[in-house]
């Protein structure tokens, strides 16, 4: 069991006037080489969880397990060396190509392995390894962070936290302002690294890379956890409440069924679903 | 990271509601009465007793905490020491008082006068710490730059940029909590790559150090380019003539605040000029 939440409440600025409680009992679990997707609307707590489950915040009641390390709000209750966590969460913020800052991209991607005590042989060697994962051409490796377009400074911050071979990957908005290629390519990257065993959590306001590539989803509504269900039956509700946008195969399936049709959506999951169910409807063979 | 010394503190305060351009006036004589001589110490020591309470009763008007007064004074404990160490080696000119201690040994004469000289500067940084707090914990950032434009308003016959100078300020003054938050969100990026600010080898917490400079650098240059471009594609003129939302205005209450003030400064300066106040007051122990 990597990720446990148990009754984890969190609080901005106690005891102040601008106190604001950011998580309201959350309790939840995340198996072990699960692929699970965090929404909610702009707000609602999400990235102050994720930052519970690499200990950059200490719960203000409730603990959080991963992988055997113990972040509770008793100081006496944490775990020793309790930032030792960081080594097997990985953890992608929101526009990661702000965290640059080597002379070279292969020295910047092995930073961080260096950091959990790899020899700086091996974590070049690591270091190479996540740059060709991520796609970055070796002719890029000497070359400044800051020369690098957008789209590839993402790609390599991102191969910066994937260098240390992390359990458990924590991804915020990753496709957040890439064009629709690079953004495809780089969830691939996540399904590949999920397929290689990895547990991965993934923070985004776009339902349809959740329907695509999650198996679970935890809907998060005013610090509060609303609903952990998989991607099909959370489409099948009114998730409007929840400020989330149906997927466009799940529109387009009720605007079909709207006009006539009456596909059953909860057997829907892909184009390759549909198509099967809209042959059945016509009377071929499913 | 908290960021607590004279940030503005939205209270509806008397000195609050103080025009700033007074408030700016007020805080500089009252700083001329703290760094003044008084001759000696205990007319020294009495005067600065005065503008300490005066201090002490507009800080308590402004609602400022004094915890946020200790803590302040708990980073300058280091100072304290160094003044006293140097004033203790320093030798004194023309000592009041007796001595407190010799060493033999270095033919080195230690006079009561460097206690009383560090503790004269002690007092006179804590003040300083109060006055400039009142100011900036009860004055808007954007008031105190369009009071100091004001100010500037008559340099601009002799083509002094006081309008740049004051957008510039007020720029400057409006990223403070931004770079604050990119800071603290590099940080946690940092942090997750296994750096840590606080513990470990000096020469660890130096390259620690790297990775958080950088990439702020880098973040507040893009910052102040895309600032440039989204004002200029406002039609922002420097030299443009503008109108502004929030007018300047003074009150009765001003009035009354600048005599007393002015009042207060003059009988100061007096005090300090006039050779009879300079040992109007003695301690017991003092020669002169």
């Amino acid at each position: 069991m990597p990720v446990k939440f148990t009754d984890v409440f969190y609080t901005y600025n106690p005891k102040t006037p601008l106190a604001s409680e950011a998580l309201n009992g959350i309790s939840f679990t995340i198996d072990d080489g699960s692929f699970t997707a965090l929404v909610g609307r702009t707000g609602c707590g999400k990235s102050t969880l994720v930052q519970h489950i690499n200990a950059l915040l200490n719960p203000s009641q409730g603990e959080v397990e991963v992988n055997g390390f113990l972040n509770a709000s008793d100081k006496k209750k944490r775990s020793k060396k309790l930032y030792q966590v960081r080594g097997v969460v990985g953890l992608v913020f929101q526009f990661p190509e702000y965290q640059l800052f080597e002379e070279t991209v292969e020295k910047d991607v092995a930073f961080a392995p260096k950091n959990f005590g790899m020899s700086p042989e091996e974590a070049l060697e690591a270091a190479h390894k996540a740059l060709a994962s991520v796609g970055i051409p070796e002719s890029y490796y000497q070359r400044s962070p800051f020369e690098l377009s957008g789209g590839e400074k993402r790609r390599v911050a991102i191969a910066g936290i994937l260098a240390v071979r992390p359990k458990i990957l924590v991804v915020d908005e990753p496709t957040a302002g890439l064009d629709p290629r690079g953004a495809k390519a780089m969830m691939d990257l996540f399904k590949k690294v999920h397929e290689e065993g990895t547990t991965v959590i993934l923070v985004t306001h776009d339902m349809n890379l959740v329907l695509n590539y999650a198996e679970r989803v935890i809907v998060m509504d005013h610090g509060k956890i609303a609903k952990i269900t998989d991607p099909v039956s959370l489409f099948q509700e009114d998730i409007e409440q929840y400020s989330l946008e149906t997927p466009l195969l799940y529109r387009f399936v009720k605007d079909l069924n709207a006009k006539g049709f009456s596909l059953p959506l909860e057997k829907i999951k892909d184009l390759e679903s549909l198509s099967r169910e809209l042959i059945a409807k016509k009377g071929g063979k499913k | 990271m908290t960021f607590t010394l004279g940030k503005y503190v939205p209270y509806n305060s008397p000195v609050h509601k103080l025009d700033p351009r007074l408030k700016i006036l007020a805080t500089i004589l009252l700083m001329v009465c703290v760094f003044m001589n008084y001759g000696s110490w205990a007319m020294t020591f009495t005067m600065e007793a005065i503008i300490f309470v005066i201090a002490a009763v507009l800080l308590y008007m402004t609602r400022t905490r004094i915890t946020t007064i200790l803590r302040s004074l708990k980073s300058l404990w280091m100072v304290i020491i160094f003044l006293l160490l140097i004033y203790a080696i320093m030798p004194t000119n023309n000592p009041t008082f007796p001595i407190a201690f010799r060493v033999e040994a270095w033919n080195w004469t230690v006079y009561w006068d460097s206690f009383l000289q560090a503790g004269k500067i002690l007092l006179r940084l804590i003040m300083m710490i109060e006055l400039t707090m009142i100011l900036t914990s009860s004055t808007k950032p954007l008031d105190l730059t369009f009071a100091l434009e004001w100010y500037m308003t008559p340099l601009k016959v002799i083509h002094f940029p006081a309008h740049e100078i004051a957008m510039t300020i007020s720029i400057a003054l409006r990223f403070i909590p931004t770079i604050l938050e990119d800071t603290t969100r590099v940080m946690k990026a940092q942090e997750s790559r296994g750096v840590s600010f606080t513990h470990g080898k000096l020469s660890r917490r130096i390259a620690a150090l790297t990775s958080l400079i950088i990439p702020l650098f880098v973040s507040a240059f893009m910052r102040s380019d895309e600032l440039a471009n989204a004002m200029e594609c406002r039609g922002y003129d420097p030299r443009g003539k503008r109108t502004r939302y929030r007018m300047l205005k003074w009150h009765w209450y001003d009035f009354l605040c600048l005599f007393l003030v002015v009042a207060l400064a003059t009988a100061f300066i007096w005090v300090a000029v006039d050779p009879r106040f300079s040992s109007f007051l003695k301690f017991p122990l003092e020669v002169h």
